[in-house]
């Protein structure tokens, strides 16, 4: 879970270009609209190697969240 | 900073964005159309480079089959090339990457699946048109985006999902594949290919060792894995026709090493495609040295292949500027490393010229004028090799051989100008300069252009001179000199002024100017022409030179490039 919670952070980091906690909801963050919610989407699934169901994409909404697919 | 571009048939830009490579590449992002690529805003203004990536899902959108509509498509893609050349041109310090054309997109409508074949045609010419739209450009190259698709697959390249999601044109891993071909291409634009591949024999260019299993035991086969190394010795010989040079770094006996040359009838190299060899039970880091020094190159002039680690790991530590890449565990793996790992990462070239072509033949003469002149004085020995120097001023057609020497010659260097294609082509045409260039031939045989001089005329003012490492010490930078002094002369100058710019390796031409009859003068050198003229008739003595306006077109190479072949992917034989 260590190893996850870095990892995701510094993805997020890369993705937003700021710092995005783990816990902070999607319709909180500014930057996090549709096109940034894909590039998460695509960072994620690059960095962890895991496909993240089309059904499931939109109910994520916090970075947290991405740990269900691991 | 690095930017990106993906432009699109109506011109909408798209957002790609690679993650996990270290590095992120970004495509412009845009709601609106555009109708050209210069159209872009401050965009053109920044530094760095630019990939230029044509969607074909766009440019040849599901369901439009018409060949009444192909003419107009052509001329609009035809037209977004000019005004990437134009833009090329222009920001000449910018590097522009442009990818060919493919289709990784299988959700296309079906009536584009039925009218593939139309589509691909059209494909192709859109191809030929990009080829044909960077001749002649040395800030911009062809990412081969095609062999990328075809190496990988559609599968590997496109995902579904985010055409869907997001019409994003490419995967995640497609993305990542782009930016590292972008990278390979941007390499390629701004690094000076090596010159030299040496390599070892037993277990690299043979399997076995052929002290032991003799010249006809060694694994060599046109049938199972032993097929490789046949194909990896076609890949080497292919490169050896693209100018690089071979060599033999070998710990063995020479007499097993020669007999597989000999009489291994499976070998595709023969002992005549190496411009040197060291077989022996040296080091091989004094081999690699020796090599150099007879060839007159730089150690980071040099790749180095053995299949050894230790042998390696002891030329990488000894020797850092000598390149040493890694060799494949597997012997099925040996082509295709050498493709990408040695042949594409070190040797890529823009241009082919005539001299790369003749590279292994010229240091062949070398040895030959080596073994000729070694007991004779140095007078003797250049009046005994019946030199010749036939100087041509302003000729446009050597413009790419002179590019390529004013970008790699750096020990006979005066000021290490490095001329763009652009600079050099304005000075050939221009009244206030001329370009000087000196033809070589001597009893061995033609070396082609060899030396340039570019004067400023105004004051006159030698603003470049330079010469080939290979004819230092033949008496040649002085008889260029003194024709251009002749040519001044006669044009009514008294006087040429001239300097000398120390580099690290530009040590041989110190004495250059003053051995001339320059003096010093302020922070320049000066030379009363009728002065330099006499001294230079004196030490440009044993060499003929022919200064005859007219280019003779049936000499060999004489227009200088090989059709001005690209060279943007390496070809084996």
């Amino acid at each position: 879970m260590v190893d996850f919670e870095t990892r995701m952070s510094t993805l997020a980091r890369n993705v937003f270009d700021k710092d995005v906690g783990l816990d902070v909801r999607r319709k909180d963050e500014t930057k996090w609209d549709s096109l940034y919610h894909l590039k998460l989407i695509i960072a994620f699934e690059s960095e962890f190697d895991v496909r993240v169901p089309v059904a499931r994409i939109e109910s994520i909404q916090t970075l947290r969240e991405f740990s269900e697919f691991l | 900073m690095l930017r990106s571009v993906g432009i699109c048939s109506n011109v909408d830009l798209r957002s790609i964005e690679v993650y996990g490579s270290g590095a992120r590449m970004t495509f412009m992002e845009s709601s609106g159309a555009r109708t050209s690529i210069s159209s872009q805003p401050t965009f053109w203004n920044d530094s760095g480079a630019f990939l230029i990536f044509f969607d074909p899902d766009r440019v040849l959108p599901g369901g439009r089959v018409l060949s009444a509509e192909d003419g107009l498509i052509l001329e609009w893609f035809d037209a977004r090339l000019k005004e990437l050349r134009e833009l090329a041109q222009i920001h000449t310090d910018k590097f522009f990457v442009l990818a060919n054309t493919a289709v990784a997109n299988d959700t296309l409508d079906a009536d584009l699946l039925i009218h593939a074949a139309e589509n691909n045609a059209l494909q192709r010419q859109f191809d030929g048109l990009i080829y044909q739209a960077v001749q002649g450009l040395t800030n911009v190259a062809v990412l081969d985006w095609a062999r990328v698709v075809l190496t990988y697959g559609t599968s590997q390249v496109f995902d579904a999902k985010y055409w869907y999601l997001g019409r994003m044109p490419l995967s995640g891993r497609g993305a990542r594949l782009l930016w590292e071909e972008f990278q390979s291409s941007l390499a390629m634009l701004r690094s000076v290919p090596r010159k030299v591949l040496c390599l070892d024999l037993d277990n690299t260019l043979w399997r076995g060792i052929c002290g032991e299993e003799g010249p006809r035991g060694v694994g060599l086969s046109e049938e199972g894995p032993d097929k490789a190394f046949r194909d990896l010795q076609r890949h080497v010989k292919g490169l050896k026709q693209q100018g690089v040079l071979l060599a033999i770094n070998s710990k063995n006996n020479p007499e097993d090493a020669h007999s597989v040359f000999r009489d291994n009838p499976m070998m595709i190299l023969d002992e005549g495609d190496f411009a040197a060899m060291r077989i022996n039970w040296h080091d091989k880091a004094d081999n690699l040295r020796s090599i150099a020094e007879e060839l007159s190159l730089g150690l980071d002039a040099f790749v180095f292949i053995d299949d050894s680690v230790v042998e390696r790991e002891l030329v990488q530590m000894t020797l850092p500027d000598v390149a040493v890449p890694d060799f494949p565990a597997e012997t099925h793996e040996l082509p295709a490393w050498f493709r990408a790992q040695v042949a594409r990462r070190y040797f890529r070239k823009r241009t082919l010229t005539n001299e790369d072509l003749t590279k292994t033949e010229q240091y062949r003469r070398r040895r030959e004028r080596a073994e000729v002149t070694s007991t004779l004085s140095h007078e003797d020995a250049i009046s005994r090799m019946q030199i010749e120097l036939t100087v041509e001023r302003d000729h446009p057609g050597s413009l790419m051989r002179l590019l390529q020497m004013s970008q790699k010659t750096n020990q006979f260097n005066l000021t290490t100008i490095r001329y763009t294609e652009a600079e050099l082509k304005e000075r050939i045409f221009s009244e206030n300069y001329s370009v000087w260039q000196a033809w070589y031939r001597d009893k061995f045989g033609d070396e082609g252009i060899v030396a340039m001089a570019v004067v400023s005329n105004k004051e006159p003012r030698l603003e470049s001179f330079l010469i080939s490492c290979r004819v230092i010490g033949r008496n040649v930078e002085f008889a260029l000199l003194k024709v251009i002094c002749e040519g001044l002369h006669a044009e009514g100058s008294r006087v040429l002024a001239a300097e000398y710019r120390a580099t690290a390796r530009n040590g041989p031409c110190r004495e250059f100017l003053p051995a001339a009859g320059f003096r010093e003068s302020g922070d320049q050198m000066i030379g009363d022409l009728p002065v330099l003229i006499a001294q230079l008739a004196q030490l440009a003595a044993g060499v003929r030179t022919d200064s005859s306006p007219n280019r003779t077109e049936d000499r060999p190479g004489s227009n200088g490039t090989l059709n001005a072949v690209p060279m943007d992917e390496y070809r084996a034989i």
